[in-house]
């Protein structure tokens, strides 16, 4: 072997020689490597920023929700059996009224109870807006497809060494409706229900309140909240969508300068910490009172000119709006007979079930955290950008309105909310709603196995396969979504190495090979000099080595550039969308498209590994010529 | 009679000619030690290449070429040889022979009592290297490195200090005339300069033969006998036993001795 020093000098003679071919070969295969390069980078940066912003929220949990799976429940809805035991109970329930009410002495009409079953198209089937209907179906379901159970879970779980389990209930209102009283005012001037339920979204998330395990929500719970258990508000952890809409902070647009972007959360979790907002609680009685005195103000003012309309006997009058009161009797002419009439409805209802006096409660709620936007709370409308993609590695479920659960066993007006709000779970027309587990892992492995194997997937029959007792997902953040993104990522990125590698180490190949015919009677007299092939051999591999640090250097400056122009135009976008997703308030958390890592190099030596095994070939053949051949063929 | 006579006469003429012919062949086929010319000047005992039934033959295409067909010389110690001989007479062949560039196909080839052809690769290599300096008609100077590095370049398979390379090459420059080319590069030297840069080139390593292929063949007369020149000052200087492949009738006769060479023969 010769000096490397002398290798290094006869080697970059070569790299002189043929100047246009040599800067063909390190363009063509540094761009190539270039872009594999760029991609590496910026992938790198998106994973390695995603990880060090989740690790300011959710990220290091490994946590998987399991919900007992909705079944194919359209055979029991046609059930020829349970159809004729509503329509029996039905008929029953419509006699025992008749005979109530006509020991009563008041009027019945069998339509105000609906028939249970249903005619389509001929085929009888049962139809769930009849109670009858709906406790016969409820009771089926429970009986073909039991909810399954926290130890159920725990048991499944524990085959994946899930760490903890948790079981998060409902919190919602036993009768009734909770609507939030916007700037502390009652929306009284409808009685359309629905519309009242949607305005600004909040309604129908006072309705899907989840009491939450505390370990479950400490990444989103405020820093020093000042909520007090005297206060006797429901401490609440809100979604950033509801918290900016509770504190008027709205998401800063587009085009505000980024720093007003990026310290938006900080800002927002500022702000929102202690931020109170009052609820109206009515049941459905008073709902019925404060609809009946809308009705009739309406009708009175519609017939404000007219001289023969009479005022109601019993008139009820709207609360004011602040108070959540409930309705005002203005006026009471009724007769005694009336009165009476009144009151035995009032016990014809009571024996059915039908009654419960007019309740009303005015609730306070105090945020004490703030959770990322999931699924049910993004605005993203996801395409194919880098952002949206990234965006979407993001979402996942969270809550919407969570009660930490230790803060709200520790108020002292408790009992009087379990008088308005219930744990149990609700029914919907699929059957019963059981409140979701948790479990929670210390490996993303476990977890994802644990979400891929027991888990059954929907698809046009239903959660398949049926055998699976619960749909298993990611919960909090998508560190297991990510996980597999990165190994995919990679996994593509190594393919394309190889790929781009192979096509490179042609390139080069003819490069080298066409350097190393050229340099043959050089070659020939260094022998004649007294250069062994081993010396020769050296110098052509010192010449492949630069050449590749040529190529090394052009396709990472390549990729460097792209990914710092992908960076400079994407970052502050990202870093503001990625904080609001992830709920990272740190100012330190921001985002960078370029990140290191040993799939870097892995490219670096996919570009030496390229040229080695172009120059392999060349090399073999011209170490073995007759240096005498090369100089007769001058 | 008269004509009998005159035809037995004619037939004796002519039967002694062939015969004569028979033996000329003869000894020529076995004639091992045969000196062609005179030595011009005393020369050394010390045989130190003794060529003996070389023979070598290239395939071209499903031909055998025959490029040398037998032979068989000793050169000695100091001793300034001229192999002549018109193209395709196998002189530059028996050259690289004796430079261990190339196999023989038969016979053998002994430099200092080594046969080059029982010699591996790496130990001919070595061989070369601290033995035999080449010399060639297209100098083969590497375009992209000084004078300076070029000169180097010979000592490199050799590992020697790049100090003591420097000095070497830069007292060969002196004995070469280039002593003031050194930082220049080829392209900026004369054929001659350039052809006296590949004999410092050659001179490095202080080989004890040098073998040049047609060292003048691209050079005009005054350059051409300049080497020459060169070649005897080292032969005077260093004891250097030079071989010289030449066309050049005047080259030839300036040295000790001249071997021509005919159909891979010597003649």
């Amino acid at each position: 072997m010769i000096r490397p020093l002398d290798a290094l000098r006869l080697a970059s003679t070569k790299l002189r020689t043929r100047k246009i071919r040599t800067g063909f070969t390190v363009a063509i295969a540094g761009l190539l490597f270039g872009l594999v390069m760029a991609v590496t980078l910026i992938s790198d940066g998106v994973f390695q920023s995603l990880d060090r912003m989740m690790q300011q929220s959710m990220t290091g949990r490994y946590i998987i929700s399991g919900t007992q799976p909705y079944g194919d429940t359209s055979h029991i809805y046609r059930d020829k059996e349970l159809i004729l035991q509503a329509q029996a109970a039905h008929k029953l329930l419509v006699a025992e009224k008749k005979a109530e009410a006509k020991r009563l002495g008041i009027e019945y009409n069998p339509a105000s109870d609906p028939s249970p079953v249903e005619t389509y198209d001929g085929e009888q089937s049962l139809s769930y807006t009849s109670p009858i209907a709906q406790k016969i179906i409820d009771e089926a379901l429970l009986k073909t497809s039991p909810a399954p159970t926290l130890a159920e879970f725990q048991q499944l779980g524990s085959k994946y060494h899930a760490t903890k389990y948790y079981q998060v209930e409902p919190l919602v209102a036993k009768d009734g409706s909770v609507v939030e009283m916007k700037e502390g005012k009652e929306e009284l001037a409808t009685t359309d229900n629905s519309k009242i339920r949607n305005q600004n979204g909040a309604p129908a998330d006072l309705q899907e309140m989840s009491l939450v395990p505390s370990p479950l929500l400490s990444s989103f719970m405020l820093p020093n909240y000042a909520w007090k258990p005297e206060s006797g508000h429901i401490p609440v952890v809100v979604s950033q969508k509801r918290a900016s809409q509770l504190v008027n902070f709205p998401a800063p647009k587009k085009e505000a300068p980024a720093a007003e972007r990026l310290s938006y959360i900080s800002e927002l979790r500022k702000k929102a910490s202690g931020a109170t907002f009052t609820a109206c609680y009515r049941n459905t009685a008073s709902h019925s009172e404060i609809a009946q005195a809308l009705v009739t103000a309406k009708e009175m003012t519609a017939k404000k000119n007219d001289a023969t309309y009479q005022k109601p006997a019993y008139l009820l009058g709207v609360p004011d709006p602040s108070t959540c009161g409930p309705a005002v009797v203005v006026q009471d002419k009724r007769t005694a007979s009336e009165k009476s009439y009144t009151d035995k409805l009032q016990q014809f209802d009571t024996k059915f079930g039908l009654y419960t006096p007019p309740a009303q409660q005015k609730i306070t709620y105090e945020v004490v955290g703030i959770a990322p936007n999931g699924w049910a709370d993004s605005d993203q409308s996801f395409s194919m950008g880098i952002k949206d993609i990234i965006m979407s590695l993001l979402m996942t479920q969270s809550f919407r309105f969570a009660v930490p659960q230790d803060l709200y066993v520790s108020l002292p007006n408790k009992s009087n909310l379990d008088t308005i709000f219930t744990t149990t779970t609700s029914s919907t027309n699929m059957g019963p709603m059981p409140a979701p587990f948790y479990a929670e892992f210390d490996s993303a492995l476990d977890a994802r196995a644990f979400a891929k194997e027991e888990s059954c997937q929907y698809g046009v029959s239903g959660c398949e396969p049926k055998t699976k007792r619960f749909y298993l997902m990611p919960f909090g953040s998508n560190s297991i979504g990510l996980d597999e993104a990165k190994k995919a990522t990679t996994k593509v990125l190594l393919w394309t190495i190889a790929a781009v590698g192979a096509l490179a180490a042609i390139i080069a190949g003819l490069t080298i090979g066409r350097t190393i015919a050229d340099g043959r009677r050089e070659t020939a007299v260094f022998r004649a000099i007294g250069f062994k092939r081993l010396d020769i051999s050296q110098i052509y591999t010192t010449y492949t080595l630069l050449l590749c640090v040529r190529i090394i250097i052009f396709s990472q400056v390549f990729g460097l550039v792209a990914a710092l122009a992908v960076h400079h135009f994407l970052w502050v976008d990202t870093t503001s969308e990625a904080s609001l997703a992830l709920g990272v308030y740190s100012d330190s958390a921001t985002f960078s498209y370029i990140g290191i890592s040993p799939t870097a190099l892995y490219v670096g030596l996919a570009i030496f590994a390229a040229g080695l095994l172009g120059m392999m070939i060349p090399l073999a053949r011209n170490v073995r010529r007759n240096p005498i051949a090369d100089m007769r063929d001058e | 009679m008269i004509a009998r006579e005159e035809g037995e006469q004619f037939l004796h003429v002519y039967k002694g000619d062939i015969e004569r012919a028979i033996a000329d062949l003869r000894r020529i086929a076995t004639e091992k030690k045969q000196q062609i010319s005179r030595p011009k000047r005393p020369i050394s005992e010390e045989v130190v290449i003794r060529v003996s039934g070389l023979t070598k033959s290239y395939s071209v295409g499903k031909q055998q070429v025959s490029a040398l067909g037998g032979v068989s010389v000793d050169i000695h110690k100091g001793e300034f040889v001229a192999l002549t001989g018109v193209s395709g007479s196998g002189k530059s062949t028996l050259l690289q022979l004796i430079g261990g560039l190339d196999k023989p196909t038969s016979g053998t080839v002994e430099v200092y009592s080594q046969n080059l052809s029982k010699l591996s690769d790496r130990h001919v290599s070595e061989f070369r290297n601290r033995t035999i300096g080449f010399i060639f008609q297209f100098f083969y100077l590497q375009p992209f490195l000084k004078l300076r590095q070029n000169l180097e370049v010979a000592g490199i398979p050799l590992r020697t200090k790049p100090v003591d390379r420097r000095k070497k090459l830069e007292s060969l420059a002196e004995v070469v005339g280039l002593a003031d080319r050194l930082d220049h590069f080829p392209k900026e030297l004369s054929g001659g300069q350039m052809q006296r840069a590949a004999i410092a080139r050659a001179l490095l390593n202080d080989p004890k033969i040098l073998l040049a292929d047609e060292p003048t063949g691209n050079l005009d007369s005054k350059n051409s006998a300049a080497i020459i020149e060169l070649f005897e000052k080292i032969r005077d200087e260093f004891g250097t036993t030079i071989i010289i492949v030449t066309h050049d009738a005047a080259i030839a006769a300036r040295a000790d001795r001249e071997i021509r060479l005919k159909d891979g023969v010597i003649a």
